[in-house]
């Protein structure tokens, strides 16, 4: 084990830490929002709307993530110089979490729709039928029931998302894996392995307290299931 | 017989038509309740009757007619706004056949929802109605357990309790003991009983005959998409004038 390890190399990976959290919960945040509106188009009516929100779906469900990453940071400073706006100089995070932002939305969309469909038809009648508005139906009955159902596949998706943010240093967003390759680089590759096995227990770690955040919260969210309280 | 008919007309229904693709359920159905009254719906099963009952609060939206209660009249054949539907709606409440209490909220929470979320009550005020309502139907002590704690024929009542707490125009009741256990059917139908007895209107669809017998002040039956008889329980059911009433009541009494 290199000497320093711990007490050189881990506090300078640790540095990106926050680099890592950033583009883990700013797409998540982003593709929640995004996700909610794809999916309300997509169990609504099958108009223009609705087959736009299709397309957008299975191409980024259909292509691989690290191509849709260098679209968006070789692509979009083209479409953005059309409108004459020069946007080379942003920082390369930012397209990483635009990309990862838009992927993210069509999995949560599909993710929400799933939990949607699997709400009992009579809870959102009955909800009608007392006099919701499609707002407070949607708050009071809709959200927290579909929320239910989705949390399992929500945890996946985020557990995904924190150890695909592994892949910004690609286009020279640096966090916790970039940090730890320019460690390694600079030093010839010694020390290489231990390393690596440092950065994998980082994002075990984070991942456990993913799992962890999230099964309390699923554990919140059935408790109106459990026969004897 | 119970029920305390004034003569002033609470719900109306003019010219009813609802089809399903292409299939026409109800063909032009016109009905009056009056307040006070029990109408009893019966009819053998696709008939329209609980079409017909979904038309009342629009959860099916019919194809032509007219819809009032109270002083919300609404004409289906024109584009309707949904400001009219929701307002039709305030003034109605609807006991399913499968309870549909709201799975995550409790059984206090499921009888306020209406009250402060929907019409602004107050938080205090509309928990000691809540209360009076479920202890009105013999739930007094449950009110912080979930549904899925309770037995089938508590969840109905709790349900029962959740329309009486608005204070409806009209209760509609779509067969609401059609999925309980049979020892738990004379509890749900002693409270239904109850509460007409106190000159709540309702409309009630069932397959009990025996029960709309006991406590409908008026009968209606319904075939294929029309009305084909009504009047009082002893005229519809003990003297049903169409042969095919007839059938369809030696069937269901010979159960």
């Amino acid at each position: 084990m290199p000497s320093d390890l711990l007490t050189g190399v881990l506090p300078r990976i640790l540095q990106y830490l926050p680099a890592t959290l950033l583009y883990w919960i700013v797409p998540s945040v982003l593709a929640l929002f995004l996700g909610t509106l794809l999916c309300v188009v997509r169990v609504g009516r099958h108009n223009i709307l609705y087959w736009l929100c299709t397309v957008f779906i299975s191409f980024f469900r259909g292509t691989p993530g690290i191509v849709q990453i260098y679209l968006v940071f070789f692509g979009l400073p083209k479409v953005f110089y059309l409108f004459g706006l020069d946007i080379d100089d942003w920082d390369p995070g930012v397209f990483f979490i635009i990309a990862t932002a838009l992927n993210l939305s069509c999995f949560i969309c599909e993710t929400l729709r799933g939990g949607y469909l699997g709400v009992d038809r009579g809870q959102i009648e009955t909800g009608l039928s007392i006099g919701y508005n499609r707002v407070q139906n949607f708050i009071h009955v809709i959200a927290p029931q579909t929320l239910k159902v989705a949390v399992l596949n929500l945890k996946n998706l985020e557990i995904d998302v924190l150890k695909d943010t592994s892949v910004a240093y690609t286009i020279g967003a640096v966090e916790i894996l970039g940090s730890a390759k320019a460690i390694i680089s600079a030093q010839y590759g010694t020390g290489q392995l231990w390393i690596l096995g440092l950065v994998a227990i980082i994002y075990f770690v984070l991942c456990s307290l993913i799992e962890v955040g999230f099964t309390l919260a699923s554990h919140r969210m059935e408790r109106y299931e459990r026969r004897y309280a | 017989m119970t029920g305390h008919d004034t003569g002033e007309t609470v719900v109306s229904l003019k010219g009813i038509r609802k089809s399903f693709s292409g299939n026409e359920i109800l063909k032009g159905v016109d009905l009056e309740v009056r307040k006070g009254e029990v109408l009893s719906i019966l009819g053998p099963s696709g008939s329209g009757k609980t079409t017909l009952l979904r038309c009342v609060n629009a959860l099916e939206r019919p194809d032509a007619g007219i819809v009032r209660v109270d002083g919300t009249t609404i004409d289906f054949s024109g584009k309707v706004p949904n400001k009219q539907i929701l307002e039709l709606r305030r003034k109605t409440a609807m006991v399913f056949q499968n309870y549909n209490l709201f799975k995550n909220k409790t059984v206090l929470d499921n009888v306020t929802q209406g009250l402060t979320v929907v019409r602004g009550v107050a938080k205090n005020e509309a928990r000691e109605r809540a209360l009076k309502a479920l202890s009105s139907v013999g739930m007094d002590g449950y009110e912080d357990r979930y549904p899925v704690q309770l037995s089938g024929g508590q969840q109905q009542r709790v349900s029962i309790a959740r329309a009486l707490a608005i204070r409806p125009d009209v209760i509609l009741l779509d067969e609401p003991t059609s999925a309980l256990d049979p020892e738990l059917v004379s509890d749900v139908n002693d409270v239904i009983t109850k509460v007409a007895g106190t000159g709540v209107t309702m409309i009630l669809v069932t397959h009990e005959i025996r029960f709309a017998r006991n406590v409908a002040s008026r009968v209606v039956f319904v075939e294929q998409g029309n009305i084909i008889e009504e009047g009082t329980p002893e005229q519809v059911i003990d003297n049903p004038q169409s042969p095919r009433i007839k059938e369809f009541l030696s069937k269901m009494m010979a159960k």
